[in-house]
């Protein structure tokens, strides 16, 4: 019996500390943030399935590691290892195992990737004549705002008054953009330069937006998320800027929404402005 | 052999990018010392100057060619003054002004000292979440220690930084020749400047973006003061002011309050008349013609075309192209308003009237401030103003408006592959 066996201890830590920085994250406010959209919750089940999955088979790898550590220390096994030429069935096993499990996730997220990512799942005005949703001939929903990346802002363009983006009466803002509440709603994304990526953690969207292409997404702010505001902001390194590039979304019942595109317009046609105040007055 | 060669080989890779990094790091100090002056300026104008000269010698005729001459010389012995130049300016302007890291705030310039010392000196930030530094946080990247449009990612950027120490801005809502309000400065750094690298602020606390605006103004005065003093060095009350002030004590104090009274407080001519009287130089917005937007539209394209001469610089396509009208001498336009916007000690830049069809406008982009800029023209970059009456400048900016979407059908979204479903 050698000392030298102990030093497997040092190697259990990792999955014992491993799982347990896992069980303290919510309680240290490292969790996910707070999901105010209506799909979050498959996004969150999804994330969490996978991570028990990959979690046990973590916790059962170093367990097998620290065993066999702790069993064939060279001190109490003087006799010189047999060299084999591997077991075939072993091997077999762990091939199909992991090709199985990784096939059965394919298949069991494919409904949640389809949602948030084919575009003829995109909210629709109304389903066209044929009557089946997801055909050609339905009619999208108009998006909300077009949303454009750029080193390092969010440049947000509503359509305005006609409900049509690109026309004249177009309302610009930058960085801050407003949504209705409890609507389903699609976004318009770009980029004017590099990649960049619309990520939107608090609705669990996020979506690369390339440099030439013009994209959707579309989610929903669930009820109780209004007169809350949650961070947009890139999550592709974009240059050297690519921390400052946040914005921020502001959730809006509709009433306020409609007030805020108002404002919005009225700022943009106002034809006077009111004096600065002069030093003595501030 | 071999192996030792192999072996041998990351150690010195490994060697050479220790020595490069160091090298590189040691320059960057060196430049950082240099930031903080408008040295680079008048050093770069002379030898533009004399590299002008030298060219047009070989074209010169023969009874030029001795005029020439004397003036290269004359510049090259400019050149060779400048050093001493710049240590009496630098010595009296650190004097006036402070350093980065410890502004000194006169009471000549009006300015709020509490701002200038969020907005100055090295980052910081306490756990209660209150930062200061602002403008080495936000701005110095690209505008420069010194406020001289030349910080590391400058010269990558087209159009380059504004460099404050000129004290010209382009984007107000007051007249050419006249200093922007701090709204003005307020709406730049709110929604930035769509069009250029300049971004958006518009998220950060209203009080950090007033400090931001104060730091501003700050280093435009004290880049102005420096600039007037380069100018006026050789005239006479200023060679006597500044050996006075050089010379410390209390006598070089009762200077330098000369100095100040002269270059910064002088009613007429000093650098504070034209900021404090900025407020009262905003251009008046005279109310909107009633008439539909379509006519207003079809009344601003005969203007464009007609008596608003825009056509001359931005074609007859509205894109941009039409400068090739316009060549009266617009190398020298464009030399000289860049010079006042941007740093010179870089290579020229073209400046072309902008595509108006291009849906971004570059600037702040409510009606209002595309009347301004319609009204006075862009000061500095050579834009008139239209010689048209006030109220028909609503007309040019409803069609310039329009322009964007005259041709422009919406482009379809991204398509996915349309298979079966």
């Amino acid at each position: 019996m050698g000392k030298a066996k102990y030093w497997s201890i040092v190697y259990l830590m990792v999955p014992i500390f491993g799982v347990g920085l896992f069980v303290a994250a919510p309680a240290l406010r490292m969790w996910l943030p707070a999901d105010v959209s209506e799909h979050g919750h498959t996004i969150d089940h999804l994330f969490v399935f996978i991570m028990y999955l990959t979690g046990a088979v973590f916790v059962a790898t170093e367990c097998a590691l620290v065993w066999y550590l702790w069993k064939y220390d060279s001190k109490s096994n003087p006799a010189p290892t047999k060299f084999t030429h591997g077991s075939h069935s072993l091997e077999v096993v762990w091939t199909i195992l992991p090709a199985a499990t990784l096939l059965f996730i394919a298949i069991y997220q494919i409904n949640a990737w389809a949602d948030q990512k084919l575009v003829r799942r995109a909210p629709v005005e109304s389903v066209g004549p044929d009557g089946v949703r997801g055909t050609a001939d339905d009619v999208p929903k108009a998006p909300i705002a077009e949303v454009t990346g750029r080193q390092f802002e969010w440049r947000i363009r509503y359509p305005g008054p006609d409900g049509v983006l690109h026309t004249r009466d177009d309302l610009l803002d930058v960085n801050d953009l407003h949504i209705p509440v409890d609507e389903e709603l699609v976004l318009v994304i770009k980029s004017e330069d590099v990649l960049h990526s619309f990520f939107l953690p608090n609705f669990r969207v996020k979506q690369d937006v390339v440099p030439g292409m013009k994209q959707k997404v579309w989610f929903k702010a669930v009820k109780g998320s209004e007169g809350r505001s949650y961070d947009l902001v890139c999550a592709e390194l974009c240059g050297w800027g690519h921390y400052k590039m946040k914005g921020r979304v502001t959730v809006d019942t509709q009433s306020d929404y409609r007030a805020w595109l108002e404002k919005l317009s009225f700022e943009q046609h106002k034809t006077s402005e009111p004096p600065p105040a002069t030093a003595e007055e501030q | 052999m071999k192996r030792t060669l192999s072996k041998a080989r990351p150690s010195v890779l490994a060697l050479v990018t220790l020595a490069a990094s160091l090298a590189s790091l040691a320059g960057c100090d060196q430049s950082s010392q240099a930031y903080f002056t408008a040295t680079s300026a008048p050093k770069a104008e002379i030898q533009r100057s004399i590299d002008r000269l030298d060219a047009s010698l070989a074209t010169a005729k023969d009874e030029q060619k001795e005029d020439i001459r004397t003036s290269i010389k004359n510049l090259e012995e400019e050149l060779g003054a400048l050093p001493e130049k710049q240590r009496i300016v630098t010595t009296i302007v650190d004097a006036m002004f402070g350093t980065p890291d410890k502004p000194i705030v006169l009471s000549a310039t009006g300015l709020d000292a509490n701002k200038i010392r969020l907005a100055a000196g090295p980052t910081t930030a306490n756990q209660d979440g209150n930062t200061g530094g602002l403008y080495r946080r936000h701005c110095v990247h690209c505008h420069g220690v010194a406020g001289n449009g030349a910080g590391p990612t400058a010269e990558f950027l087209n159009p380059y930084p504004r460099d404050f120490r000129h004290g010209w801005f382009k984007f107000k809502s007051t007249g050419i020749n006249e200093k922007p309000t701090d709204d003005d400065l307020r709406r730049i750094l709110r929604e930035g400047i769509n069009g250029t690298a300049m971004p958006s602020f518009k998220l950060l606390p209203a009080a950090e973006i007033d400090a931001l605006v104060e730091y501003v103004k700050y280093l435009s005065i004290r880049g102005e003061v420096e600039n007037t003093l380069y100018k006026r060095f050789d005239d006479d009350g200023i060679k006597e002011m500044l050996a006075g002030a050089m010379k410390g004590g209390e006598a070089g104090d009762e200077f330098r309050a000369l100095i100040i009274e002269d270059l910064l407080s002088d009613e007429a001519t000093g650098v504070m008349a034209t900021w404090k009287r900025a407020n009262e130089r905003i251009v008046e917005v005279v109310p909107r013609p009633e008439v539909s937007s379509e006519e207003s539209i079809q009344k601003g394209r005969e203007i464009f075309y007609g008596k608003g001469g825009c056509v001359q610089c931005h074609g007859d396509s509205a894109m941009g192209d039409g400068q090739t009208y316009y060549v009266n001498d617009i190398d020298a336009t464009r030399s000289n308003a860049i010079k006042q916007l941007v740093n010179p000690s870089f290579p020229m830049q073209a400046l072309k009237p902008r595509n108006l069809r291009y849906t971004v406008i570059r600037g702040p982009s409510r009606d209002i401030d595309l009347y301004r800029r319609l009204r006075n023209g862009i000061d500095a970059v050579g834009m008139p103003a239209p010689t048209i009456p006030p109220e028909e400048v609503w007309h040019l900016v409803d069609y310039v408006k329009s322009l964007p979407y005259e041709f422009n059908e919406p482009g379809p979204t991204q398509s996915e592959n349309t298979r079966a479903n």
